[in-house]
């Protein structure tokens, strides 16, 4: 409306402007957010020095998380630098979670995958609802190869200034040990629960479920071969229809394509751990700043709510503008920060997409192209004899 | 990111973007380029601006000005046999709320200098401190901040640059820019107001200046602040 270039001077639009925004003039100090989900408190992550037997052992696969946080304050004209950390957070958070699934010691491998994989036999999907130095909730499910959920839970946790006490690793004059996530406990109350659960099943179930696992995977390389074996119940879980010949041929194969294709999402784990390897200690310090920012948010809201008065006093004036400036003078700064996380991140972040044996694109895209590569791999060594006809 | 742009007035966006995409090399280049044609044309804010005080209003003598016409008002009420009191006591009242937003706006335009960095894709105004106005030069109007404190939105208004900020208590301040044709005079307008009393303006003329330029490349990191190096060192 403003561009309009009508015969009515430049200060009838002026006007205009100053109308709709007078209705705002006199805003009310906002309220305090709404409580989110209850913090998990403080959790000790339930280890053991004897993991289970290796035929037993479950393969679990976390695929990257998706973002659905927001920036709650941050004006739209910086939400591209802040889109970048949400981007990044996706890829970052996700090894965490692995990382405290591996230190659990009650899994077999866990991998950090860009989509849902038919070869694990837990796969875990995650959900940033928020993330800020002060909040991390994210939303967990977790769904067996056979359909069955072990977990669909919201996990919130608070991290307060001690969290952030100890120096950031590379960050001091003296080297100190790696700072713990603050948020750690979110994360072990996740692989609490996961464990839970899977004391819930026998070993026979154990053993079944690697068998389905085992079977999907076949079966996502050759339909037509194994799809049989598996058979849906009544509540759409898969079940073992009938297990192939232990010297089946096929099965051979495809026990060596599995082989390959563990050596390739190995491989992409790798770039994800290399990732927050390499932005762990700035991510550090990016959420101490992110802790500060949320604090002074909080003292800001108090200050304004214990502060109504006349508008007609030059203190008053002065003292509100000072307000209203440094608040923006510490987003500006806050924002700058952002912007140096990002700049500095940039390369661990392209390295996570560089070429991958021969495949191009991201790594979700390489994953994808993989996928089809195994498949027609294994058609050509089987002679295309389950392809369908033409 | 300090990009001075010559003093050619209504500058087309697309040499602003050519600059940007120069300066920023391959990288920025590889970034979803606009559409030229859909660019808006805006004058051209960029470079260094020192006051012109022979030009600028002078706050005491305009708040002098403007009570006049309060107790002008006043009396003419009182000669129309409007005797009321509290007409009266609300025109003391007037008075003193414009003398406080007289003095606001002298100190919110104290600064002597401002550096104006112009690009396909914001300006932004730096003044000695206060916090940077900034502002798309892709869109019309947006919200630029928004704080229990006060928010800030900004806009074209024609070929004028129209920062809104809303404090607490119903305050307003509102800086409009606008540049001559030459592109040499920046006129700044800052118009204080209140739901309770008349607003007050400051006209502030400024003339560019170029300033000596550090030959430096900086890029904002976390851990270092800012981190420059020689613009022939990058070329090697």
């Amino acid at each position: 409306m403003l561009e309009t270039r009508a015969t009515h001077g430049s200060w009838l639009l002026a006007a205009l402007l100053s109308l709709g925004l007078a209705s705002c003039t006199h805003n009310p100090p906002p309220p305090e957010p709404a409580p989110g989900p209850p913090p998990v408190g403080a959790v000790t992550l339930m280890t053991t020095a004897q993991p289970p037997p290796e035929d037993l052992q479950l393969d679990v696969g976390v695929r990257v998380f998706g973002n659905e946080s927001q920036d709650l304050g941050i004006t739209p004209i910086n939400e591209e630098t802040f889109a970048r950390i949400r981007a990044m957070e996706k890829h970052y958070l996700p090894v965490v979670l692995r990382n405290t699934l591996v230190a659990s010691n009650h899994w077999g491998v866990v991998r950090v995958l860009p989509e849902d994989d038919p070869s694990v036999d837990l796969l875990i999907r995650g959900t940033i609802i928020e993330s800020s130095g002060a909040t991390l909730t994210l939303h967990v499910q977790a769904t067996d190869s056979s359909g069955h959920d072990w977990l669909d839970r919201v996990y919130s946790g608070r991290a307060y200034s001690m969290h952030y006490q100890q120096t950031p690793a590379g960050m001091g004059d003296v080297p100190t040990e790696e700072m713990k996530d603050p948020f750690r406990d979110v994360y072990a109350q996740i692989a609490n629960d996961l464990l839970m659960a899977r004391m819930e099943l026998t070993e026979r179930d154990i053993e079944t479920l690697i068998h389905i696992s085992e079977l999907n995977h076949a079966s996502d390389l050759s339909p037509d071969a194994f799809d049989a074996m598996l058979r849906p119940d009544e509540q759409g879980r898969l079940t073992l229809a009938r297990l192939p010949a232990d010297n089946d041929p096929m099965l051979a194969r495809v026990a060596a394509m599995r082989e390959r294709h563990h050596i390739f999402i190995d491989t992409i784990d790798e770039y994800y751990d290399a990732l927050y390897l390499d932005v762990k200690h700035l991510y550090d310090l990016w959420r101490q700043y992110s802790h500060d920012q949320v604090v002074e948010a909080q003292t800001s809201r108090r200050r304004a709510r214990n502060s109504m008065q006349s508008a007609d006093n030059f203190e008053v004036l002065r003292r509100n503008y000072d307000r209203y400036r440094w608040a923006k003078i510490f987003e500006q700064e806050f924002v700058g920060l952002a912007a140096g996380f990002v700049n500095e991140t940039a390369p661990a972040v392209l390295e996570l997409s560089r070429r991958v044996h021969g495949l191009t694109g991201s790594v979700e895209e390489q994953y994808a192209q993989w996928r089809e590569l195994l498949r027609a791999l294994f058609e050509l060594e089987t002679g295309g004899v389950f392809a369908d006809d033409p | 990111m300090i990009r001075t742009f010559h003093p050619l007035h209504w500058s087309l966006p697309a040499v602003a973007l050519l600059a940007a995409m120069c300066l920023h090399g391959p990288q920025a280049s590889a970034t979803q380029a606009p559409e030229l044609e859909d660019l808006p044309l805006r004058p051209d804010f960029g470079g260094h601006w020192e006051k012109d005080y022979g030009r600028s209003d002078h706050w005491e003598q305009e708040l002098h000005r403007t009570v006049q016409q309060v107790h002008q008002q006043a009396q003419l009420q009182q000669r129309r046999g409007d005797s009321n009191p509290a007409a009266i006591s609300g025109a003391r009242r007037q008075a003193r709320a414009i003398i406080s937003k007289a003095r606001l706006a002298e100190m919110i335009t104290r600064p002597d200098s401002m550096r104006i960095v112009q690009t396909g894709e914001l300006v932004r105004i730096e003044r000695p401190d206060d916090a940077p106005l900034i502002c798309s030069t892709r869109e019309n109007r947006q919200a630029t901040f928004d704080n229990v404190h006060g928010s800030e939105s900004c806009g074209w208004s024609r070929d004028q640059l129209v920062f809104d900020i809303q404090l607490a208590e119903g305050v307003s301040i509102q800086h409009r820019f606008d540049v001559d044709t030459e592109g040499e005079t920046l006129r700044v307008l800052t118009r204080v107001s209140s739901r309770s009393s008349r607003s007050f303006d400051l006209r502030h003329f400024f003339t560019r200046y170029e300033a000596r330029s550090t030959g430096l490349e900086c890029v904002q990191t976390l851990t270092q602040g800012q981190v420059c190096s020689t613009r022939s060192r990058r070329q090697q």
